[in-house]
């Protein structure tokens, strides 16, 4: 098997930093020593810690990340090469797909044996579930098939995308492609979980443009919550800041609990 | 299909019971595979092979194992984010250890390294740098930049002489920078190290001589004068290797070049009639020795120059008769050496200085006023391209011919001469001491 694959496989990314999540990560940057040895530390998450797949995988895409020409055919072709293939190296005719293809079908797997396994709709629990094996294969397939094939009626396309409240936006504004909403009341978020999200359904105006495309992220996308009445969210667009809007936010649950930061000691 | 389950670091009871149930879930996932139960036609391409589900079944069980143990709270490894508590040790092998750095850009095969750095100097009749767009360093930010930016930044297309706007172009650098202007604007000499500072940040990370070669020079810029020795010079370079002991290796292979077209009567060394013991070790010889020739990159004359060797005379020489006139060591000719260790070398001395558009120490060779010894400011004057009391920097620079486009003899060259300022200094008209005006400083190694 590539070396690529293996790194990708072993949740090896090398690329968090994420400013938008520093709380979680503070202190804890992928940090690189080139001395005598190499010593990495790295972090490792779900790249999309809302939905039950990965974005380069949603609705009616396979999950290639089309960055290469090569990929760009495979896609086409709906081809997916075998990872362990011995046919690799100079002259090798074997298709080859990046890293982040490998990591995101890796996720999407690990996301469908968590929810085939645990109980309920196997948000924030940890119990394995008591229903039989047959019950659980259907689940685990119905997270990886084509759109045409799914079961929209069982799990996880039959509640994973539920709203669990709903709170009111009264001001918006965009930083450096950060939303900050202020709610009134309290919007009601804990911080004992960092697996909140929204989906913002504005009518005003402009800021219209702070809503989120529920076909592209049907579960929301992540927040981070500032206080009680406030919490920011990644938002590309123009800096800009309206002092009255109407519309809501509706409140979701993604991949969490308390934390999903695995941190990778590569020595 | 038998899986080769990897080694879950997080225990407890909750994690036990999940991993259980993972394991007979993905048996029983693939077995559905060989019976034909689920057809992989359904299924999106990446999962439509056994083989590649088997996989990816085995690689999520370490993190969907480290969620459970998260979601549970319970106590051990793997239950909170910090990070001495949770990681996940993993050793690789040589061969993803390289993966990893070519991921971010470095070459890890010193094969590869010395091809690479060959390949450079091979193209480069200068043989001093590697062309600067080929040089690609990725910012805090994301961007990729070259030192060729940097530098049209500051000299645009590099046609002009920089010298009219050269302060404001290097303050709108530092603005752009650091997005603020700095605080010392009224002494534009200060921000002649801010450049070369970068530089050598992005030198660092290319090869240890570069390192050497930009540290150096803004060791010059900032005016500490002083001796630098081993400590301070791996100190300033490289601290996690050690750089006197690379600059050995370099200066022993330089000393044996074979005859070519070096200063020396075609050989890169000149026995001196100095009593070794005047520099302190008994029994040894004096070289001076001279780097103009040097073809690896970086080369030692823009790291060096010109500079002398003490050795234990346990070196063995010979002499080349052919060799006429002033060139000769000897009576009977010029002494190359026959062998030559890098034990054999006591000691390394330079003044690092610029004796034409910067500050240049005069030494007068008697007594213990040697290279390599401390000094004061009266043995410092302005190096000969200054000419009178009006001659600006920019004059002087121009005079020693046309800059090369490369940062080191072309830009660099502006920051020298500018940190020494207009008109001419004779000895003992240099100082007060004032930071960031340049100033020589000596160079002693001892091994």
């Amino acid at each position: 098997m590539r070396t690529t694959y293996e790194l990708a496989l072993n949740n090896i990314g090398l690329s968090l930093g994420d400013d938008q999540f520093s709380i979680e990560t503070s202190n804890q940057e992928t940090l690189v020593g080139i001395g005598t040895s190499v010593i990495c530390f790295d972090i490792h998450n779900f790249s999309d810690r809302m939905n039950v797949d990965t974005y380069m995988s949603r609705n009616s895409k396979d999950g290639f990340s089309l960055e290469t020409p090569t990929e760009r055919i495979l896609a086409l072709f709906e081809y997916f090469p075998k990872l362990e293939d011995i046919n690799v190296g100079l002259g090798s005719t074997t298709p080859y797909v990046g890293y982040k293809t490998v990591q995101s079908s890796l996720e999407n797997v690990t996301k469908a044996m968590l929810i085939a396994i645990l109980e309920e709709n196997s948000k924030r629990g940890y119990v394995v579930g008591i229903g039989s094996t047959t019950l659980k294969k259907n689940k685990f397939f119905n997270c990886l098939k084509n759109l045409e094939y799914r079961n929209n009626s069982i799990q996880p396309w039959s509640d994973w995308n539920q709203t669990v409240g709903v709170c009111t936006p009264v001001s918006i504004a965009r930083t450096d492609n950060i939303a900050t909403v202020v709610t009134n009341p309290a919007h009601g978020m804990s911080t004992s979980y960092d697996d909140w999200g929204v989906v913002m359904k504005i009518n005003t105006g402009v800021a219209t443009s702070f809503n989120i495309s529920t076909s592209l992220y049907p579960n929301g996308v992540p927040i981070k919550i500032i206080n009680s009445n406030t919490f920011t969210y990644r938002n590309a667009g123009v800096n800009t800041s309206i002092i009255s809007i109407n519309g809501t936010a509706d409140i979701k649950v993604g991949w969490g609990g308390t934390t999903n930061n695995l941190h990778l000691l590569l020595t | 299909m038998s899986f080769n389950w990897p080694e879950i670091p997080f225990t407890g009871a909750e994690v036990e019971a999940f991993v259980d149930a993972y394991i007979e879930l993905a048996e029983s996932i693939i077995d559905d595979y060989d019976n034909y139960i689920i057809d992989p036609r359904e299924l999106k391409s990446p999962y439509r092979y056994k083989e590649n589900t088997k996989l990816f079944l085995e690689y999520g069980l370490l993190y969907s194992a480290f969620i459970i143990k998260q979601r549970a709270g319970n106590s051990g490894p793997g239950t909170n984010f910090i990070l001495e508590s949770s990681p996940y040790n993993k050793s690789l092998t040589d061969a993803q250890k390289r993966k990893i750095a070519e991921f971010m850009g470095c070459v890890w095969d010193p094969k590869q390294m010395k091809d690479s750095y060959d390949e450079n100097v091979k193209d480069d009749p200068d043989g001093d740098l590697p062309d600067c767009k080929d040089v690609v360093v990725q910012t805090e930010d994301g961007a990729n930049i070259t030192p060729c930016d940097i530098i049209d930044d500051l000299v645009g297309d590099g046609e002009k002489p920089p010298c009219g706007d050269f302060w404001n172009s290097l303050r709108n650098f530092w603005k752009e920078s650091n997005g603020y202007p700095p605080e010392s604007e009224e002494e534009p000499s200060c921000l002649a190290i801010v450049l070369p500072s970068l530089i050598s940040t992005i030198a660092r990370a290319i090869d240890q001589g570069l390192a050497l070669m930009y540290a150096l020079m803004v060791e010059y810029l900032k005016g500490s004068g002083g001796v630098v020795d081993n400590y301070k010079l791996n100190l300033i370079t490289l601290p996690q290797v050690n750089t006197d002991l690379y600059l050995l290796d370099r200066i022993t292979e330089l000393m044996q070049r074979p005859k070519g077209s070096h200063k020396f009567g075609g050989y890169s060394i000149k026995l001196l009639p100095d009593n070794s013991s005047i520099y302190g070790v008994t029994g040894g010889r004096v070289w001076l020795v001279s780097s103009a020739d040097d073809i690896r990159f970086p080369t030692l004359k823009n790291i060096l120059g010109d500079f002398t060797v003490v050795t234990d005379g346990t070196e063995t020489y010979s002499i080349d008769s052919s060799v006429l006139g002033n060139d000769r060591d000897t009576p009977t000719g010029k002494a190359y050496f026959t062998s030559l260790s890098s034990s054999s070398i006591k000691q390394v001395r330079d003044d690092y200085d610029f004796d034409d558009y910067g500050w240049k120490l005069v030494r007068s060779l008697e007594g213990n006023d040697r290279p390599g010894e401390s000094f004061d400011n009266s043995q410092i004057e302005s190096g000969f391209l200054y000419t009178n009391s009006t001659t600006a920097p920019c004059e002087a620079v121009l005079q020693g011919g046309t800059a090369g486009k490369d940062f080191y003899s072309g830009t660099a060259r502006w920051i020298v001469a500018n940190t020494h300022g207009t008109g001419r200094k004779e000895q003992g008209e240099y100082g007060p001491n004032k930071p960031c005006q340049g100033k020589p400083f000596a160079i002693k190694l001892l091994y």
